[in-house]
């Protein structure tokens, strides 16, 4: 049965919807099992019992379990995220507004690098499959592929602003372009790695199609070959690897935004888990699984846009 | 080829000189947290410390030698976890088929695509204090879904091939055919992929230790590198060397995978 474009997007979104409400009651039932009374955590030991019931009523800790997940829905309605209990004006939602701008800016960068040099290099090492470039490509992709986003951060500093005096060492000063180049150039290598590898396989066997022998046979060669006739379809798996890099992105930028303190989505979590910060940890959860939920959407968007048969067969 | 047999080659050696500084360590060189010495604070790379002495005057070279004991303890059992459960539940799915595949497949596609620090972190605070048994179990959870994969895919693969077909004309239980002939011929796709999840395991532990998550006071090499990039611009011998550490570990499995590959399966090696 074929289904038309507008019915396909619809049960794709609630199909999405209902894996983002899966993942919210998840998160929220872990949070209560994790050990430590998180009003302790938030006022110490040694606080005043008003104190502690009115901040368990904030947080409505003192409601059973069905009633705080409700009412954290309210908070999803509202579009607040629920509201700090120490400064009511403050919201969980303006706090990761102020955040998300550098991840969304670290993220797109990293993925425009890594998609850029691990494309090209793969269509490179399948044009000239089993030579010395081939091989040599091969090799730094595997230790691209095996370095650590936290290493190479401090060495990156170390190299450019300690040793060149390329760029301010970091500090206060530490602004302008380096900021966020040198934290995509740390998350980078290894999703440019993966790009190269399924896009140099995926060139390889794209060039032994019969439609690019017939593509030969008609005279054309070279550059034009690889690129205009071989890259369109076999960016196609590339695409899906591309699309599963993005949750990867996310993870690895925790450990880079500790290195080049910089404020950021996972940091802000880890800040909330650590204070037992309830409902940052639940907003923060939320944005993370819309974002994994979009990347899906537009990974499959881009596959109907370079894949014509995703476009007709089932959903 | 014989770039690939370099591959193995390389990788193996790395991989054994690991297990001896692992497996040594106690013997050269014992590990004393507490051998402070104020004189060797920040002491460059000489002979005496061959690299450097960390912020308390301790030989950075002792601190990785027993850094190797934590990197290969934590990746060495969560690994062992991940590959019974994920073979089990891939070798399943494979060859049953249906409802058991379908439901298999979903939770694979989100254990894969969720990313898995994310998952270890939480997973972490939800038992409570950072220690061993918590970083290995954690990455146990987060590691079995790539063995399920494969083991299905290989699984199905080998379930279609004729001598398959004759072990099931000779009327075979499932059981005997999943377990003495089918299973025995996925063994070179999961020694590699073995390989490759032991250093995707030293990359992760390394990566929650930096994070302030890993074993709780092991001279874990993530531990080292936190420690060390504070210091990094007095001190930058502190930062490299664990970081090279780390990495050379990860390179060495990741090589030895791919030449296991390579190795094991001449005809699916190198397309």
């Amino acid at each position: 049965m074929h289904r038309t474009l507008l019915q396909r997007l619809v049960l794709r979104l609630a199909a999405l919807g209902s894996s983002v409400f899966a993942v919210l009651v998840a998160v929220f039932i872990m949070l209560r099992l994790i050990p430590g009374d998180p009003v302790t955590a938030m006022l110490g030991e040694e606080s005043r019992a008003a104190d502690r019931a009115a901040l368990t009523h904030c947080l409505r800790l003192d409601l059973p379990l069905h009633r705080q997940f409700l009412g954290f829905l309210g908070d999803i309605g509202s579009g607040t995220l629920g509201r700090y209990c120490d400064a009511p004006d403050q919201t969980v939602a303006h706090e990761i507004l102020q955040v998300f701008p550098y991840t969304l800016a670290l993220a797109c960068s990293a993925f425009l690098l890594a998609a850029t040099v691990g494309i090209g290099a793969g269509v490179w090492a399948a044009r000239r499959a089993g030579s010395g470039v081939d091989l040599t490509l091969l090799s730094v992709g595997m230790i691209a592929l095996s370095l650590p986003a936290f290493w190479v951060g401090p060495m990156l500093l170390l190299l450019f602003a300690q040793t060149l005096r390329f760029t301010p060492p970091p500090g206060d000063a530490f602004l302008g372009w380096t900021d966020l180049l040198f934290p995509a150039l740390a998350i980078a290598p290894a999703m440019a790695a993966r790009l190269m590898r399924t896009t140099r396989s995926s060139m390889l066997d794209v060039l032994s199609a019969p439609f690019i022998t017939a593509a030969r046979a008609r005279g054309v060669s070279g550059l034009r070959l690889s690129l205009k006739h071989a890259l369109g379809a076999a960016l196609v798996p590339v695409v899906s690897v591309a699309g599963l890099q993005l949750g990867g992105l996310l993870a690895g930028a925790i450990v880079v935004e500790k290195i080049f303190a910089r404020p950021g989505l996972g940091s802000l979590m880890l800040d909330g888990l650590f204070a037992r910060n309830y409902p940052l940890v639940q907003g923060c959860v939320l944005v993370i699984a819309l974002l994994f939920v979009l990347s899906n959407l537009l990974t499959d968007l881009v596959h109907a846009a370079v894949d014509p048969r995703m476009r007709s067969e089932g959903a | 080829m014989r770039g690939r047999s370099l591959y193995l080659r390389l990788g193996g050696g790395v991989i054994l000189l690991l297990v001896a500084a692992a497996l040594l360590a106690p013997l050269v060189a014992p590990f004393d947290p507490s051998a402070v010495s104020l004189a060797d604070q920040f002491a460059t790379p000489s002979w005496r410390h061959p690299f450097g002495a960390d912020e308390s005057g301790r030989d950075l070279l002792m601190l990785l030698l027993h850094g190797t004991r934590v990197a290969l303890g934590v990746s060495i059992p969560s690994v062992a976890i991940s590959a019974l459960v994920g073979i089990g539940l891939g070798a399943v799915a494979g060859q049953r088929g249906g409802l058991i595949d379908g439901l298999l497949l979903r939770a694979v596609d989100v254990a894969l695509a969720f990313p898995g620090v994310l998952l270890s972190i939480f997973l972490l605070f939800l038992l409570g204090k950072p220690s061993y048994t918590g970083v290995v179990l954690t990455l146990s959870l987060t590691g079995w879904a790539s063995f399920a994969r494969i083991t299905r895919a290989e699984v199905l693969r080998q379930r279609g091939m004729s001598y398959a077909e004759a072990a099931r004309a000779l009327g075979l239980s499932r059981g005997r055919i999943l377990l003495r002939h089918l299973l025995p011929n996925c063994a070179s796709a999961l020694l590699s992929q073995t390989s490759f999840a032991l250093g995707a395991a030293v990359l992760a532990e390394a990566a929650l230790s930096f994070l302030g998550l890993g074993p709780y006071g092991a001279p874990s090499w993530g531990a080292a590198l936190d420690q060390g990039a504070s210091f990094f611009l007095i001190a930058p011998h502190l930062a490299i060397f664990p970081g090279l550490a780390i990495l050379s570990a990860v390179l060495g499995f990741n090589f030895l995978g791919d030449g296991l590959r390579d190795h094991l399966d001449p005809q699916q090696g190198f397309a």
